[in-house]
This record gives structure tokens, sequence and C-alpha cells, in this order.
């Protein structure tokens, strides 16, 4: 590595770890955890915020705050995904699939730990590479054009048979809903309205969180009042529940190469222009139960289903600095508004920034990495008295999951329609749950439809007029041979399982 | 003529009738900024730029949204569609508003009807540009390239700002052409550019210039009668002029013995479309004392020293200009759209072949 870099990265390190910079990243940390977890705030309105207030700040402290802004929010979602089904991010709404099930089973702690460290830990493996590329930042985020973002949406899509559960019929058929769910509203290409019958709701589209709220939240409280049962984890006492948070950070270790692979999907993921971090964790999802040997348990409880989507969503926030500093181009709100904060200081994304001022760039990055730390040890403190909520009796904690659930639906949009797509979906969630249809594989669909819709268009357009040459691309090979062994694989494992048992 | 007239007696008379601008509803308040576009666009950073020192003059806190999807036209309806109580207002790309409103029987809105205006930010100052790896040095080499072959032109959708100016400018250069709609923001059109998977793209000056600094999009043409402020800035480089006279479009039309006049009159047609640019808009009937209160807020804003500084920081530039030179200039645009609206159709035509 280029001994500027590493002199860089020295210099950030020493500014970000001296007094009194130190106190950024930090206040920057307990600033965005305490917004993450108010409800009808988040960490955009946080940075929202605090742009006019730093404006009179010399560009250090800024890049330092904003930095901790970026990684102390991410964690802080998904310990409400893993204990009342409900994300606190559309990015950690894939952690719920497994994480809320192993909540019901009384392993809340071991989800939370395995979350803490997955995250952590992710978000390391992110700054790693990112820092790996920093001398190659621009070339990388102008590579990969419209063929690799269609073919990193089909590999995404072929993970669904394995998540379809006893029925791949069933399966297809909600990934078919979900994809379906995705179209509704304008054309991307034409500006035409389709699929709203004549709701102007229905115009801007369907949102994710309304929707994951209705199908996983909603119909967890109809199920749960249906039921009758007690509580969440089906326990009475704190001394009832197995599992702990050692147990949970473990299992980070023993599945490695799992949490390694997570973090390099949702680092590449976070690097490609808005494309937004639950498309990463969702992939990552995916990916963990195509490759598993045994994914009978994944949606659940299955903790490779809470470690994959947590590496990737913190890791892709490294990610998404790639085109943020080298192109000025944001991954997300998040980004956005850091992007605003920088440019407001004069400090201009593009080569300059990543020669000039690479002291600053690595005071952003070790920021991020010790709020990503800070924010996962906090909330390991709180395991226990989070995971004691799994005791209370459902009679008292309905009420609160609901009031929650309505500000998630309200708060992502700002529209009180929103309220009543989730209820809608939350019909839907019931009734899929009761009668064993899939959720994930609608869940997935959905996510990834825009990302696969556009770039078809996109790159049959561009095959016709001969401006690509689809399969002369390196990355579109490499994800159509992944794409390849996704549908190949599990047969392929069926069959040799098949023929061991019958050698036995 | 007719429209332009009545415009300029609005802008003469409005001073006439002064009313008192109350901005006590507002204080304390958060206001919705709503922003048709993603976020680090030009729209976006426009308007984030503009929002701590708004929020300061108002004493209010402004919460920016991005409402991306169709072109920009679901934000510009939900400015449209919101509370007239001056708890929102936004950003809207009148050009491409006033187009797809005349031209293309979409559901956009007005943006003379529709809105109150507060005030322009800054006018559309769009060019054509290449990669730098395309092969197309100038303007010359690309009419030569597209002797050959048709050139191939990204653009976000059929009812955006970039989609009508491409078949006003391929006419008035007589140049052959495919359209591969589907580019989400402005940055995607630039990356495809630098990639090579398309030979150019209409953008507007501002929301690229960084990529212009580096040298990796070449600017080849300004679709302006006049040199772009821009060009006045210091920008080095000489680039040619669509409009004008002594203009490509004019120096084409003499060339293919077509009517000179016409391609002048057409190119200045295109100008005044784009130069309604960058509005500040709330939804039509807002009580005049709020309005006023929010035009004022705005100009003085937008002309303060401390704003001028950070536009220059972030490189983008302020245009300010208060809403009855809006409104006349958006009168005149409609004017002018009238005489582009064969071409635009057959174009709206052709891409959806």
């Amino acid at each position: 590595m280029d001994s500027e870099v590493l002199t860089a990265a020295y210099e950030g390190f020493g500014l970000v770890f001296s007094w009194p910079y130190i106190l950024y990243p930090i206040a920057g940390t307990l600033l965005a955890m305490l917004f993450s977890a108010a409800p009808g705030l988040n960490s955009s309105s946080l940075m929202a915020l605090a742009i006019p207030l730093t404006y009179a700040w010399e560009p250090l402290p800024v890049m330092l705050i904003f930095g901790a802004f970026l990684g102390g929010a991410t964690f802080m979602g998904s310990i409400t995904a893993i204990l009342f089904n409900i994300p606190g991010k559309a990015s950690n709404a894939v952690t719920l699939l497994d994480g809320y099930p192993m909540t019901q089973m009384g392993r809340a702690k071991t989800a939370i730990g395995s979350a803490a460290a997955a995250s952590a830990l992710g978000s390391t493996v992110g700054i790693l590479i990112l820092i790996a590329l920093i001398p190659f930042m621009r070339v990388a985020a102008i590579a990969l054009g419209p063929a690799e973002y269609l073919m990193l949406a089909i590999w995404g899509l072929t993970t669904l048979a394995a998540l379809s559960g006893n029925s791949l019929v069933k399966g297809l058929v909600a990934a078919g809903i979900g994809l379906q769910l995705a179209f509704i509203g304008y054309d991307p290409r034409t500006a035409e309205l389709r699929f709203t019958a004549g709701m102007d709701y229905l115009s801007d589209g369907l949102s994710l969180v309304p929707v994951l709220l209705g199908l996983f939240a909603l119909a967890e409280v109809i199920d749960l009042m249906v039921s009758g049962r007690s509580t969440l984890s089906g326990r009475q006492h704190q001394s009832e529940l197995s599992g702990d948070v050692r147990e949970g950070i473990g299992a980070v270790f023993k599945n490695f190469f799992l949490f390694i692979r997570s973090s390099a999907i949702g680092t590449v993921i976070g690097a490609i222009p808005g494309i937004g971090g639950s498309v990463a964790g969702f992939i990552a999802y995916g990916h963990a139960s195509q490759s598993a040997r045994d994914n009978s348990e994944f949606g659940k409880g299955d903790i490779r289903g809470v470690i994959a989507p947590e590496a990737a969503n913190d890791a892709k926030d490294g990610g998404a600095l790639i085109p943020t500093l080298a192109l000025g181009i944001p991954g997300g709100s998040g980004t956005a508004l850091f992007l605003g904060a920088m440019m407001l200081h004069g400090l201009t994304p593009g080569r300059e920034m990543l020669t000039d001022n690479l002291t600053l760039v690595f005071a952003l990055l070790w920021s991020l990495f010790l709020s990503n730390w800070i924010t996962s040890l906090l909330g390991l403190t709180l395991v226990n008295p989070m995971a004691r909520i799994s005791t209370i009796r459902t009679g008292r904690l309905l009420p609160a999951i609901l009031v929650m659930a309505a500000i998630g639906a309200v708060q992502y949009r700002g529209l009180i329609s929103d309220l009543f797509c989730a209820v809608v979906f939350g019909v839907i969630g019931y009734l899929m749950k009761r009668y064993d249809w899939p959720r994930i594989p609608l869940v997935i669909a959905f996510a990834l439809a825009p990302l696969l819709e556009i770039n078809l268009h996109l790159t049959l357009r561009l095959q016709e007029l001969d401006r690509i040459d689809f399969f002369s691309r390196p990355v579109v090979l490499l994800l159509l041979a992944l794409t390849i062994i996704n549908l190949i694989l599990p047969a392929f494992l069926g069959r040799l399982r098949a023929i061991r048992r019958l050698k036995k | 003529m007719y429209l332009q007239a009545v415009a300029l007696v609005i802008a003469l008379i409005s001073p006439l009738h002064s009313v008192q601008a109350d901005c006590t509803p507002l204080q304390g308040e958060v206001i919705r900024w709503v922003v048709p576009t993603r976020p680090g666009g030009g729209y976006d950073r426009y308007s984030r730029l503009i929002e701590p020192f708004l929020e300061q003059r108002l004493d209010a806190q402004i919460a920016i949204e991005n409402r991306t999807e169709a072109g920009g036209v679901v934000g510009a309806i939900a400015i449209k569609d919101a509370r007239v109580d001056g708890r929102t207002i936004g950003i809207i790309n009148a050009s491409g508003l006033l187009a797809a409103n005349a031209l293309l029987d979409s559901k956009a809105p007005d943006p003379i009807r529709d809105y109150a205006v507060l005030a322009k930010v800054a006018g559309n100052h769009m060019f054509v540009f290449t990669g730098s790896d395309s092969g197309i040095g100038d303007i010359g080499d690309l009419l030569m390239l597209a002797a050959s072959r048709p050139i191939v032109v990204g653009v976000r959708d059929v009812g955006s700002a970039s989609f009508f100016a491409v078949p006003v400018t391929a006419d008035l250069l007589g140049l052959d052409y495919s359209v591969v709609p589907g580019y989400v923001g402005s940055t995607g059109r630039v990356l495809a550019a630098i990639r090579g998977e398309i030979d150019i793209i209409f953008q507007n000056f501002d929301s690229v210039r960084r990529f212009v600094e580096s040298g990796e999009l070449v600017p080849l043409l300004q679709i302006t009668e006049r040199k772009s402020i821009h060009m006045e800035t210091g920008f080095p480089g000489t680039v040619p002029l669509l409009g004008g006279q002594t203009g490509l479009a004019a120096q084409q039309a003499e060339a293919k013995g077509k009517s000179v006049e016409t391609a002048v009159e057409m190119a200045a047609a295109l100008a005044t479309i784009q130069a309604a640019g960058r509005l500040v808009v709330a939804p039509a009937g807002l009580s005049p004392a709020l309005e006023e209160c929010l035009q004022t807020a705005l100009m003085e804003t937008l002309l303060s020293p401390e704003l001028g500084a950070a536009a220059r920081r972030a490189g983008l530039s302020i245009e300010a200009a208060g809403a009855a030179e809006v409104s006349a200039e958006l009168m005149a645009s409609l004017q002018a759209l009238n005489e582009l609206r064969q071409l635009v159709r057959l174009a709206v035509e052709r891409s959806r072949l």
C-alpha cells in the first residue's frame, strides 16, 4: 500500500484519539443512538439539525462528529427488530426474519449479542476494505454499470428458492407477488402510472417500511392476540430465558467465513450509488441461506440469519463512503447530509479529497470505526434489561408494540396513509403465516425489484444499441457463475446427501 | 406576446399593493422542504445549501424530504397537494414540469397554475457533455460521428427536463440519435458517459461541475444564446453556443440551406424554457402575508453574502430572482414551448416505439 496512505491513516488515527477531538466521536455516537432510539426521530434528522449548528466549526470536528452520526445509528434498529419484529430502519428489516423467532424461543440475548458482534466487526471489515481501496476508489466507483447491477439483482433473487420453506411453488408465487407489488407506481422510464387502480397513494409506489411492518410486526401482533400466548418468549421469568451474549458473540466466530462474505457483500453493495442498505442485508441473508449446508431453520431462528444481515448492514457504511468521497455521489440520505456538511466547509469530494485531504478522510473513517464499536458495546450492556421485555405479559406489551409499529410506519415518509398500508399488509402477513405461505421471498423480491427492473431495461437497450457486450464483462461473468452455483448447489448437495445415505 | 405583456404588467403593478409579511405562524415550526430528486443531485445540494440560512431567517426548522419518483413528478405533486399553511415548500424544475405538463399529457403539475412561486434559485445551464474517453473532443467530432451512426443519448425518463432538449437540439444540428431512458439521477447519467455506455448527456452545468473540473466530462455545447454564467466566471475553455445569430444552430441551418431565422427562433425558445430553472415554491393559495414572508426571507437568504460564500465553496451558482420576475419568465417559457410542441411530441412517440 502507498506510504502516503499509511501515513495519512496513522495521522488520522492520532487525531481521532487525541484530546479534545476524541470527544466528538463519543458525543456523536451517543447522540446518534439517542436519536435512533427515540420514536419519530432518526439519524438523518440529527444530521439535518447538526448542519447549521456546526457551520462555524473547523472541518476536522465536523468530519469526526458526522462520521459518528453515520456509524452510531445502524445497530440500535436491530434491537427493536429482534425484540419486537419492528425494524428501526429499513436496513435492519432483514434482522427480524431470524432475530424475532430467536426472541420467541427465549434466545433474545444470543441474538442481540450476535447482532452486536457482527455489527462492530462487519463495520471494521467494511472500513478495512475501504482503506485498501482508497488508491482505486474512483475507478471502483465508476467501473460497475447496469449489466453488473442487473446480475447482482438476479443473483439475489436466485436465493429465493432456498427461502421458500416447504413449498418451492408457494415461494415462487410469493416472490412473484413481491415483484408485482414493487412495480406499482410510476414506470421509471416513461413516467407513466401503472397498477395504481386510480389511487393517488399508490402513484408513489409502496414503501418497504410499512410493507415490512405490516407483514411481520402487525401480523405478529394479530397472531399473538389470536393465539393467546402469554409472553413473546413463552416464558414468565428471565431465569427461564436460555442463551447468552457470549454464545451470540461466539457464533460470529464459529461462522467466520459467512461473516466475512456477508461483510464483503455489504461493502460492495454499499458502494453502489443509490442502492441503499436494505438491499445489502437481503442479499447477504439470501446468500447465507443459499450457502448453508442445512438451511431448514432459516426464518425460524437460525443465528446465521442474524449474523449475515448485521455484518452486511454495518459494512455497507464503509462501502457507501466510496462513491461519496470519490465522486460526491451519496448512497442514501445519511451520506447526502454528510456530503452537504462537507461541502459547506469547502471540502469537495473527488481526487483532491483523496490526495490533499487524506488525513481528514482517515479521521472520518476512524470516527466511523469508533462509533460502530461504541454502539455495539453499549448495546451489549443493555442486553439483560432488554431481553427481560420478552418475559412481559403480551397484554401489557401489545399496545406498546402497536404504538411503535404505528410510529415507524408514519415516520418513514410522513404519510398517515402508510399506516393503513401497514394494516393491510398486517392482515396479509397474518394470513400468509397461518396458511404456511413464506413471507421472506415476497419481501426479498419486493426489495430487489427496483434494482432489477431499471437495470434490465438499461441493459437490454444498451445491448440492442451495441454499446455493451453483456457476456464479455468480467464482473457479470463472475455474478453469472455465482447465480448458476446458487441454482444448482441445493440440488447437487441434496443428491450428494441422498447418495451418502444410500451408502450408509 | 400577449402573455408576456400580461406578465410584465403584473410584475410592474405588484409592488404597488404591498402586503405586510407575517412570519409568526412559522416561528418555531417545522417546515417540510420537498426535493423531487435523489440526495446528492443539483436540486438536493441547492436545498441543503439554503436550509441552514433560511432556518435562521425564519426562526423555524426545515426538514428536507427527497421524493424522487417519476422524474421529479411525484415530489412536485407532493408540494402541490400539501396543506396550504406555509409549512410545506419545495424546489421544482420549472422547465421540466412546464414541458411535461404542456406537451406530454402527464399528471405533472403546472408551475404557473399550481404553485405560489417564492423565488428562483438558479437557471438551468444546460450543456451537452461527453465522457473524456469517448473519443469526442469537441462538437465538430460529434457532428462527424453523427454522420456515420446515430448518437446515443442517456436521459432520465420521458418527462424529464433534459428529454425535450434532446430532440430540439438534434433537429437543429441535424443529428440522428437513439435515446437510452432510465438513468436515475444526474450522477447515473454522468457515470454512464464516463464509462462510455452512451455518447452524450444533456446536463445542467452545476450538477456535474466537479466531473468537468476533474476532466472526466468534456463540455461540447451550451444550450443557450449567450455565454453561460459558468463560462463568464472564469471556467477555462471555449464551448460553442447553440443559439444566437452566430450560434451552431444558425451555422448548421445555413450550411444545409434551411431557414436561419427559424433555427435561431427555435434555439431561443429552448434557451427560454431552460431559463425558467430551479424555483422554490409553495402550494397555490397561500395567504398573502405568509407568501410575502416566505418570498422576503428567501430573497434575503439568497442575496446574503454568507450564502454567497457558502455557495462558492460548494461550487454552486446563485441567480436569485423574485416572484414577479419568475412569473414573466414562466409565461415566456410557455409561449416558447408552443413553438417546439410538434418536435417534442414526435420524440416521445419515437421513444415509446
